[in-house]
């Protein structure tokens, strides 16, 4: 029986993408008898990328104008490529493409300023935006045959109507709680280690950086409590440490995964 | 006042037998007090128009008013595509949904009724762009007629539950996201 262990990249790809990269992973689903979700996916797809769809929906919200939306996310955008004037253009193009011949004066005479392209594009995006999230978060427990690995540390909480906004508190453990992977991270030194081992030291990743410090703390002093940031930077780590030996991790980034992956003698695949 | 269709059938089991008058008088009592007819011959129960139950629309709320009369535009035009769909005549269906998006974006100009109307009639509009000329099949067109028929009834509909008729939306094959949701989200 083939099994994929699945991480959050293919999560957001089924539940906050369309077109051709929705379907390349759903249909990389599709290859396995049994997909495996853990709970730590679904932590990391509320407080990544779900939380950026809530901010850009309370962007639109807030700015009430397409273009001043627009704008403001080129100028803020959050990957190291600084896009430029012309992507966000494009962005602009291809939403005009088909709203300019469907709104018309005549209903701005009947309509008052709602029908304005700008507003509508705005509304329109805003709304679909919308609609992405709550689908997504009904949606996140059935993308998998199973989902497992539960986190009593971490109460999945549907984000919520606020006004205009939308607000998605928490996206973190509860601080109260006793991390519950901890005992079973140091329950595996040898892993550890072996983990330690598949990051390079020099590494100029900040994120690379973190995680073999805290692999390392957790090796080196047992007592060492693990909250919510160390959790979150352990990232990749953890897929590679809780995914079944008789299972493929399952995931778009090959590049990070893999020699974490390979280090406990488990496979990454692609979609 | 409510006109779910489910609400009314929690009357059901009021009714012990039929040779019961009284109880059969109460229960038309019920009936009426929620907008709804028993028809004795066929024993079904009819609903009474949304526009009876907002007779004032025109003067109270013009927008509201304006909606109706749109979606019943809009529903005329999904009843001639797929008619025309019976027929064969996949141009005549074809035109009647061209028809039916200018409707549905003067519908989207009446968004300020609600979020759950909005988000609805959203979804609509870009399942139909998003085919970019393409015609709508059987499944596609019998999806959207639930929307809009939905809307009909309850065009105050909560967020939460257009949702389902979004998801319905997309089971029977439509993107509902419009195109350049893709570019901007490649801004993250």
């Amino acid at each position: 029986m083939s099994k994929a262990f699945v991480d959050t990249t293919i999560l957001t790809n089924i539940l906050l993408k369309s077109g051709e990269i929705k379907e390349l992973s759903l249909k990389a689903l599709a290859r396995y008898n049994e997909t495996l979700l853990p709970v730590y996916a679904i932590k990391e797809f509320k407080a990544g990328p779900l939380k950026n769809h809530v901010w850009l929906h309370n962007k639109f919200a807030v700015l009430q104008s397409f273009s001043k939306t627009i704008n403001s996310i080129q100028r803020m955008s959050l990957t190291p490529k600084r896009y430029t004037t012309s992507t966000a253009l494009e962005a602009l193009h291809v939403a005009t493409e088909h709203f300019e011949k469907i709104t018309s004066s005549n209903q701005i005479i009947l309509y008052g300023d709602t029908p304005n392209l700008d507003k509508f594009l705005c509304d329109s995006t805003r709304l679909a935006i919308k609609v992405s999230i709550f689908k997504a978060w009904r949606q996140r427990r059935s993308v998998t045959t199973k989902v497992i690995c539960p986190l009593p540390c971490y109460k999945e909480v549907a984000p919520v109507e606020n006004g205009i906004l939308i607000d998605i508190k928490p996206v973190q453990c509860s601080n109260n709680l006793e991390c519950s992977l901890e005992p079973l991270l140091k329950s595996r030194e040898e892993d550890l280690r072996k983990l330690q081992s598949a990051i390079n030291p020099d590494s100029p990743k900040i994120e690379d950086r973190r995680r073999l410090k805290i692999l390392k703390e957790l090796c080196r002093k047992p007592k060492t409590k693990l909250f919510d940031n160390e959790c979150r930077s352990l990232g990749d780590a953890i897929f590679a440490f809780l995914a079944p030996n008789d299972s493929v991790i399952l995931t778009t980034n090959i590049r990070d995964h893999e020699p974490l992956a390979n280090s406990l003698g488990k496979r990454v695949e692609a979609p | 006042m409510n006109t779910n269709t489910a609400e009314i059938l929690s009357f059901e089991p009021i009714i012990t037998g039929r040779d019961d008058e009284k109880q059969k008088a109460n229960f038309h009592e019920e009936l009426w007090r929620f907008g709804y007819e028993f028809d004795e011959k066929l024993e079904t129960r009819k609903q009474i128009p949304t526009e009876s139950l907002y007779p004032l629309s025109e003067s109270l709320s013009p927008l509201i008013s304006k909606v109706f009369r749109l979606l019943e535009k809009g529903m005329a035009n999904i009843e001639e595509s797929l008619e025309s769909l019976k027929k064969d005549d996949l141009i005549a269906s074809d035109d009647a949904i061209q028809h039916l998006i200018v409707t549905i974006a003067e519908l989207f100009c009446c968004r300020s009724i609600g979020e759950g109307f909005a988000a609805t009639i959203n979804a609509v509009l870009h399942s139909i762009l998003n085919k970019e000329g393409d015609p709508l099949n059987f499944e596609e067109i019998i999806a959207i007629k639930s929307s809009l028929n939905r809307l009909q009834t309850e065009p105050f509909l909560e967020f939460n539950d257009s949702l389902d008729l979004i998801l319905k939306l997309e089971k029977s094959g439509l993107t509902v996201e419009p195109k350049h949701l893709n570019t901007i989200i490649d801004f993250f």
